[in-house]
Parts: structure tokens; sequence; C-alpha cells
């Protein structure tokens, strides 16, 4: 009996002695919540900021998750500003991983389930944007304000991602998109580059009546259709795209019945590779640069690989027709930012390798990197660039930065601002009336059905 | 009773391999099974919608498609497989100079990777400039110059040529060993009773190997079922999905399209069908061996 009421006595001490420590706390939090808000987050930072300096001496390592398979080749100009930013910050080491698009894109889908995304990852704008609404992402404004990252890009380029007003991606790489041509299978064949559709079809038809193969195309990457995209945008995509969201307009409209209408026009005609069907997009292109095809529908990533192509000097770009029966501005073409570098939100709660990831996007679209993509690697850059090109020695560079200069205003990719499922349709659609599966109305109602399930 | 007799010593034993299994093989058709009910789209958190993802399969042309498809290929493949490894096995059985290479290179396409096997049959199918058309068309047989992969209509039946090439060997390996449980007393006492060649082969071989032809049976069935490489690297699917097959139909509704709820709905019904199938025709063969036997 003595033994229970010990017990109880020391139970009923403990408890008392809790709930004064709670209610003290209590009590006073009226008056002091702002101040231990205040004093939390100075706190904070304070810590983080010592943990930085520390960081700054300690070894800190940043994993990247790219998009190609082969980063030398394919995507050299990353290899070259890691290479210099390792350089530059010997504390800060680099591993980066890459596979072709879709491949890493589900590896990429997978990780998150795991939490164990890289640190930086390159995605497609809709998986990104996806992503961030998921929590997986880091909301990058502040950050982005503070490291002054903003100031470097071109105009259109900044906000390349965001969800609910925030930034949460930052531009890989300039996507601008259209048709390149060979100029000397044009000359052979007295074909000029062409203006309007009228004028494509023309010389589609006379290439095609010589033997010439026009367009090189791969079905087999169904994503290989930006130039058509660029098309779709000249029969009012985006003016119809909150309807479209929305179910106000449906994807069957005479628009964009018309826009497949010429599609298949240029089916008809003969335009693309008889073998479309069973070859991809790096076969078309290989097509392409063998000189066994006109024109080859591709962007500006491309460029470092024409460069070193044997025809390189005879290479030239257009942005593809306009219409007459089209909707809305013409002279408009697809000069934005295409997949996105994001930050995991699992890497951004480290805040020393924070800061890492943040040094290398200053490097990277900085003056350096900015350097190191325009003049080592040719590629396009996201940012301001003010060196002198050589024509004669970068003949397919320096026709894309006056094509990039050029008066024609810039809109995005479709693709960028529909769901995956709706995106991946997008293009079953436009390869089913090139395939001549689908007829027009059937490609518009298939994204219709697509988009329908998403609203 | 020695104890490795004992049901606890055989639980012992079994636990490991039957924790393996249901790790590996069991639990991921649970989860699969789960997500199916769901709209799951491989980010965030999914939501139940109950049979939304089996009702919409069946409105689905393109999970239809997939659906005919992969019922040509099993046609073909499964005929096809059947009487060519038999025939092969049989030969086989026979010895001759060259037995065991000849065993080693009918084997041997079983052991090449299937994307492998895409990647040289495409250089074999390609209707502009595959070997098999361009052999036809300088013989002067333009006609037969096919669109074999690429086209509306003939990419199953190329997936089933194909197939077959690749696992004949396999599958008459498992003939092979079933002949040679069949004592040479039976031929004796057949070929003495005056039996010729064909009655031998339909009377005494076949009969024999009932259990042998139910298991290439319903490994040729779920084979089928698991074809997804080589249509991948033939045709990616397409154009247009119309050379899909269930399993890489699968693939890109999971993959490429992120619909991982819709994608697991049709795991799920290819499990089943898969299972339906093999099942009934084991059961069809045990009731006529079990008529067989009481007559």
């Amino acid at each position: 009996m003595k033994k229970k009421v010990m017990v109880f006595l020391l139970t009923a001490t403990m408890l008392a002695s809790v709930l004064a420590g709670c209610s003290s706390g209590e009590k006073d939090s009226g008056d002091t919540n702002k101040t231990d808000t205040e004093q939390r987050d100075t706190q904070k930072d304070t810590e983080d900021k010592e943990e930085v300096s520390k960081g700054e001496q300690e070894e800190v390592v940043i994993t990247i998750g790219e998009h190609v398979a082969n980063i030398e080749q394919q995507s050299p100009h990353v290899a070259l500003i890691v290479e210099k930013f390792q350089e530059t910050y010997p504390n800060i080491k680099i591993d980066i991983n890459g596979a072709e698009v879709e491949e890493h894109l589900t590896k990429m889908k997978l990780a998150a389930q795991n939490d164990n995304l890289p640190d930086i990852i390159w995605l497609e704008q809709p998986i990104a944007k996806e992503m961030a609404a998921a929590g997986y992402l880091y909301d990058m404004t502040d950050a982005l304000n503070e490291y002054g990252i903003n100031n470097y890009f071109l105009p259109g380029l900044v906000n390349s991602c965001t969800v609910d007003g925030k930034d949460y991606g930052l531009p890989s790489e300039i996507m601008m998109v259209g048709f390149f041509y060979n100029k000397s299978v044009f000359e052979e064949n007295n074909v000029e580059v062409p203006t309007t559709f009228e004028e494509f079809m023309s010389v589609i038809e006379t290439l095609k009546g010589n033997g010439a193969t026009p367009i090189a195309i791969g079905a087999k990457s169904n994503f290989s259709v930006w130039a058509f995209q660029s098309m779709l945008t000249r029969y009012g995509f985006f003016e119809k795209l909150d309807g479209l969201e929305s179910g106000e307009i449906s994807w069957v409209n005479d628009d964009f019945i018309k826009f497949f209408e010429k599609v298949e026009q240029m089916a008809q005609a003969g335009a693309f590779s008889e073998n479309a069907a069973t070859i991809d997009y790096f076969e078309a292109k290989e097509i392409f640069l063998g000189g066994n095809a006109a024109m080859f529908n591709s962007g500006a990533w491309d460029i470092a690989a024409f460069e070193e192509s044997d025809i390189a000097d005879q290479i030239g770009f257009f942005w593809g027709p306009t219409f007459t029966d089209g909707a809305g501005t013409q002279e408009q073409a697809i000069k934005t930012s295409g997949g996105v570098y994001t930050i995991s939100q699992k890497a951004s709660e480290d805040p020393v390798k924070l800061d890492a990831i943040m040094k290398f996007f200053e490097f990277y679209y900085g003056e350096t990197g900015t350097k190191i993509i325009a003049e080592d690697t040719k590629g396009l850059p996201t940012t301001s660039y003010d060196g002198a090109v050589d024509a004669q020695k970068n003949p397919v560079f320096s026709e894309m930065l006056i094509r990039l200069n050029d008066d024609w205003a810039s809109v995005k990719e479709p693709f960028s601002s529909l769901t995956t499922n709706v995106g991946n349709t997008l293009f079953d659609a436009i390869f089913g009336v090139i395939n001549g599966i689908y007829s027009p109305e059937e490609a518009c109602q298939v994204v219709e059905d697509a988009m329908a399930l998403e609203r | 009773m020695n104890w490795f007799s004992t049901k606890k010593a055989k639980a012992v034993f079994l636990t490991p391999a039957l924790l393996i299994y249901g790790i590996f093989l069991i639990f991921p058709i649970v989860v699969a099974a789960y997500y199916s009910f769901t709209d799951f789209s491989g980010i965030g958190k999914e939501n139940l919608v109950g049979l939304e993802n089996y009702t919409r399969m069946f409105g689905d042309r393109l999970f239809l498609i997939s659906l005919k498809n992969t019922a040509l290929v099993l046609l073909c493949s499964f005929f096809m497989i059947l009487i060519f490894s038999f025939f092969v096995a049989y030969l086989l059985n026979k010895s001759f100079v060259g037995n065991s290479v000849s065993k080693a290179m009918i084997f041997s396409p079983y052991v090449i990777a299937p994307i492998i096997v895409g990647i040289i049959w495409g250089f074999i199918l390609n209707p502009q400039f595959g070997l098999l058309n361009t052999i036809l068309r300088s013989i002067g047989f333009d006609n037969l110059a096919w669109e074999w992969i690429g086209g509306k209509s003939l990419t199953p039946v190329a997936i089933a040529i194909v197939f077959t090439w690749q696992v004949l060997g396999f599958h008459a390996t498992i003939f092979l060993a079933g002949m040679k449980t069949i004592s040479s007393d039976i031929y004796e006492a057949a070929s003495i009773d005056g039996a010729n060649r064909r009655q031998t082969i339909f009377l005494i071989t076949i009969p024999l190997l009932k259990e042998t032809i139910i298991m290439n049976v319903v490994l040729i069935i779920t084979g089928v079922f698991k074809i997804y490489e080589l249509v991948y690297q033939l045709t990616g699917g397409g154009p247009n999905h119309l050379s899909e097959v269930l399993i890489s139909y699968m693939y890109y509704t999971v993959f490429t399209s992120s619909r991982y709820g819709y994608g697991m709905a049709i795991a799920v019904f290819v499990l089943i069908l898969s299972i339906v199938f093999s099942f009934s025709y084991i059961q069809i063969s045990n009731k006529r061996n079990k008529r067989g036997a009481v007559s």
C-alpha cells in the first residue's frame, strides 16, 4: 500500500512539473510569439551562415542528374563548365550522371518516390511543375534574388518554371526550334527558303519530284516534332490555352483541324522519310547530316553536332512556314527555355550544399559559364553574351544567333504548357497524321480525349 | 524419424525461398494491384478511383489494339514454336555427326539479349533497307517486299516470327529432354509390330510427351505475354501504337504518359489473362488424360 502511494505521488509530481513548464510557455506566448519566431529565424540564419562558412573549407559533393547519356558528347558545355567550376572551387566536387531523356525522367520519378533525387535535376517543364507541386523541389525564388542569378538571363527567360508565382527551375538551354536545311540540296533543286506554307509545299513537291527526301524525321522518337509545335502556335494555341484547360474550347476546333490538315498535306506530298516509322530522331539526324535529306526539324541543341559535321557550311535555318489561314501572330517562333535545372528539396535542407549549388548556378549562368557555352562549345547561352562570332568558322552558330535576335516574337513550346500525358498524346497525334493513321479530325479528337481526362 | 523428414525441417528449408518469392514476386504484384485502383501519376500522392482504370481499359482503342496484337502474336507463334521445336527436337534426338554443335547453334538465339535480337532483326526486316527486302528486290520479287515492320498490319506477324526464332532452341531443348525419357524398348516393340514413322510419332512419341507439351504450352503463353524488347526495338510500338503489345503499351502508359494507375491495371489484367490461359490449358489436358485413362 505504501509503495503504491509513493508511486502515485512521484507520478503526480512529474506530471505537475511537466504541466508547469508548458503553462509558463503558453502564458507568455501571446506576448513573445513574434519575438520567439524572429529569434528562431535569426538564429537559424546565423547557424546557416556559420555552417556555410565552415563548409567553404570542407569538401561538398553535388550530384547532378542530366538528360543525356554521354555528357561530353551531347552536352559538352555542361561537362566543360563542371570541369572549370571544380577548378575554381576545389572543395566542391560534382558527380554528374545522365541517361537519355525518357529513361532519365523515369529514373527521376522513381528517385522522387524513394527520396533519392540528385541535388540538381534536369527536368521537362511539365514534370518539374508536377514535382514542385508535390513538394519534391526547392522554391529557389529567394535564393535567386540573393545570388543575383536572374540578372544574367535574357529577357523572357527569367521565371522559366513557376508554380503559384514561385521559381522552381532555371532554363537549361535555349529552346529554339525550326527547320535546318541543306543549302546545297536546295541549290541543286533550284528552290529557295520558303516563308509561307504555299511556298513550303512548292519546295517539298519540287524536292520530291527530283527524287530528294524533303524532311528527315524519325517517328520512333515521338517527341521529335518541334517545328510542328511552332506551326501549332501559329494557329492560336496559346490564345486558346486557357479555354482548352477549362474545357470551354475543344481541341476539335477549326484552327487546329486546319493545322493538322497542313501536316496531312505535307505527308501526302511525300514530305517525310519513307522509313520514318522505323527510325528514331538520331537516325533521322544522320540521314540529314549524310546529305540524304533536304531538311530536318530540330533545335539549338544540335548546333555543336552540326558544326562538327561535313556539311556544316551548308546548313541553314528557318522558322518554318506561316499560314494565310492561321490564327494570331504568324511571325512567332519557339525561342524560350526548354528543360529546366531544378534543386531537390532534400538538397536545399543542407545550407552548405545549397550554397555550393547556388555558387554552381552563379558560375554556370555568369560570365565564365556564358563564355564557355558560346565560345568553347558553340551553344546558345540563355544569358546575355556580347562576344563576337566568326561566321566562317562557326556558320551554324552564327546563323542561329542572327535568328535568335531577329524580330520574330518568341513563344513557349506548347508541350511545356500541357501535362505529360496530353503532351505525349499531342506528339502521337502529329505523327498519327504524318503516318496516315489519323485524319486531322481524329488527331484533334485524340488530344481532346486525353485533355478531358485531366479536366 | 529423421529430423530432415519432419514438417518443421521442411518449413525451415522452404522459408528462405518463400521469403524471396514473397518479397520479389508476390509483394510487387500486391502493390501493383493496389495502384491499379488509384490515379497515381508517379509523382505525389495517389487517390483511390475504384474500378475506373479497369472500365476505361475496354473503351481504350489503343489497349484493344495491343490486346489484338498480343492475340495475333500468340496465335502465330504458338503453332510455329510448338511444331518447329518438336520437329527440331525429333531430329536432334537422332545421332549424327555435328549433333552437339547443332544443339548449341539452335539454342544460341535464346541466350542473346532480346534487345540485341530486336536490333539484328530490325536490320533484316526494315522495309526500305532491310536484308530481306533487298534480297527480294534483287531477285525480282518486288511485290513480296512488304512492310514487315513499321506498317499498319504485318508487324505482329513479324514479331511472332522473331520471337519464334529466339525461343525455338529453348523449347526444342525441353522437348528433347522429354524424348530422352522415353524408353527405346517401346520404339523397338512398335517397330516389331510394324509401326511406321508417322504412327510412331503420333501414337507413341506425342502421347508420351503430354506433360512436356503442357509445360511448353504454358511457357509459350507466358513468354508471349512478356514480349517487350522486341517491339521496343523493332518499331517502338509504332506507327502510332499500331504495333503495341500489352506489355509495351503498359510501359508507354506508365513511363511515358505517367499514368501509373492505369498502367498497373493493364499489368494486373495481363497477369490474370496469362493465369487463365495457362490453367485452362492444364485443366483441359488433365481432363483429357483422365478420360483416356478411364476408357
